[in-house]
């Protein structure tokens, strides 16, 4: 319902991205062997730290599918929500702290039901790029106008930035 | 690091735990709703997965090749354009670890004498558009979105760095 992603995207993409890593990986393994097992092991170390809280937002993703329905999302964020649906989309994700491995499912459910591409950008750059919830970690280590002015100066032009992303996408026709 | 809050391991679990058994009530009390939970839940997590030993393999490479020491050297030595571009593109690449590992790596940055914009960039850089992110932005929005919001994201990065720097030279040092 939410993902219609064309099946040639699905599996030619991934299988690309693999080899052309894979391909990367062997390089730097044949050249370093040390080097290379290295890598897996902290990429593996890595993925397991997250684990739990990808299953945590794959099954949000879930609740919000059987709980939301794309109507429903027509209506609060599609196209005659107007400035309010954006607004609070914003301000949602520039308190949260998501990293941008697991804000990008999150993302592609809005993406790809009715909801405005730049309201899809807001979500995808302010959650990542923002966050109240690390604020006192962000000012333990770099003082109070550091963090408030990259913070205010983040919000604001991720704003700016996505509505011109809706623009552009819209332009160009992107779909996936 | 405890404002690390749910990005810490061990608070991990235990929402998840937390997490498991408000499913089990919510399915419990309306089992029909459990096909299309795990529907939805595993169509995403199964494009999670196709990726997932290309982003095993780049966290790990980026963190081998490029290390800490090699940022340090590359920092300050040019305080334009370049640097700033330096910064963005560090930022990026380092960024495989937890997002709370930027600020400390930061810290050190501006303590050896790295330009301010150019330390503001690498923290924004490195929770914007992590490389790693960036491929799975790849793989579930398609190319035409990632890349569009990847260079207006860039230019944006660039652009925090250049007003924060005459925020700060207007009002002295930190």
């Amino acid at each position: 319902m939410y993902t219609n992603i064309d099946s040639m995207n699905t599996i030619l993409f991934p299988l690309i991205i693999n080899f052309i890593v894979f391909a990367v990986w062997f390089v730097i393994f044949l050249k370093d062997k040390k080097k290379g097992i290295q890598a897996i092991k902290i990429g593996i170390k890595n993925i397991l730290e997250m684990t739990p809280f990808l299953l945590i937002i794959v099954g949000l993703i879930g609740i919000f599918s059987i709980y939301v329905s794309p109507a429903m999302l027509e209506t609060y964020l599609g196209g005659n929500s107007g400035i309010g649906g954006f607004l609070f989309v914003s301000l949602l994700s520039s308190v949260m702290q998501i990293p941008g491995i697991m804000a990008v499912p999150i993302a592609s459910t809005l993406y790809h039901s009715d909801v405005p591409v730049s309201i899809t950008a807001v979500f995808l750059s302010a959650s990542t790029m923002s966050s109240v919830f690390t604020l006192p970690l962000e000012i333990k280590y770099l003082g109070k106008k550091f963090a408030y002015i990259r913070i205010g100066l983040t919000y604001v032009l991720c704003i700016v930035v996505s509505l011109l992303t809706g623009y552009f996408v819209h332009l160009i026709g992107g779909g996936v | 690091m405890n404002s690390a809050g749910i990005h810490h391991k061990g608070h991990q679990v235990f929402f998840l735990i937390m997490f498991i058994f408000v499913l089990a009530g919510i399915f419990y009390f309306s089992p029909d709703k459990f096909i299309p939970f795990m529907n939805a839940s595993w169509s995403s997590f199964s494009q999670f997965l196709l990726i997932l030993p290309a982003i095993i393999l780049l966290t790990g490479i980026f963190s081998v090749v490029v290390t800490s020491d090699m940022v340090r050297k590359n920092f300050g030595s040019e305080t334009g354009f370049l640097g700033s571009i330096k910064a963005l593109l560090f930022g990026s690449l380092m960024s495989t670890g937890p997002f709370y590992m930027s600020f400390p790596i930061a810290r050190s940055l501006l303590d050896k004498g790295a330009k301010l914009s150019s330390v503001m960039i690498f923290v924004s850089a490195w929770n914007g558009i992590a490389i790693v992110a960036e491929l799975v932005e790849f793989h579930y929005m398609g190319p035409v979105f990632m890349s569009i919001r990847l260079i207006l994201i860039s230019i944006c990065i660039l652009g925090i760095g250049f007003i924060a720097n005459g925020f700060f030279q207007h009002n002295g040092k930190k």
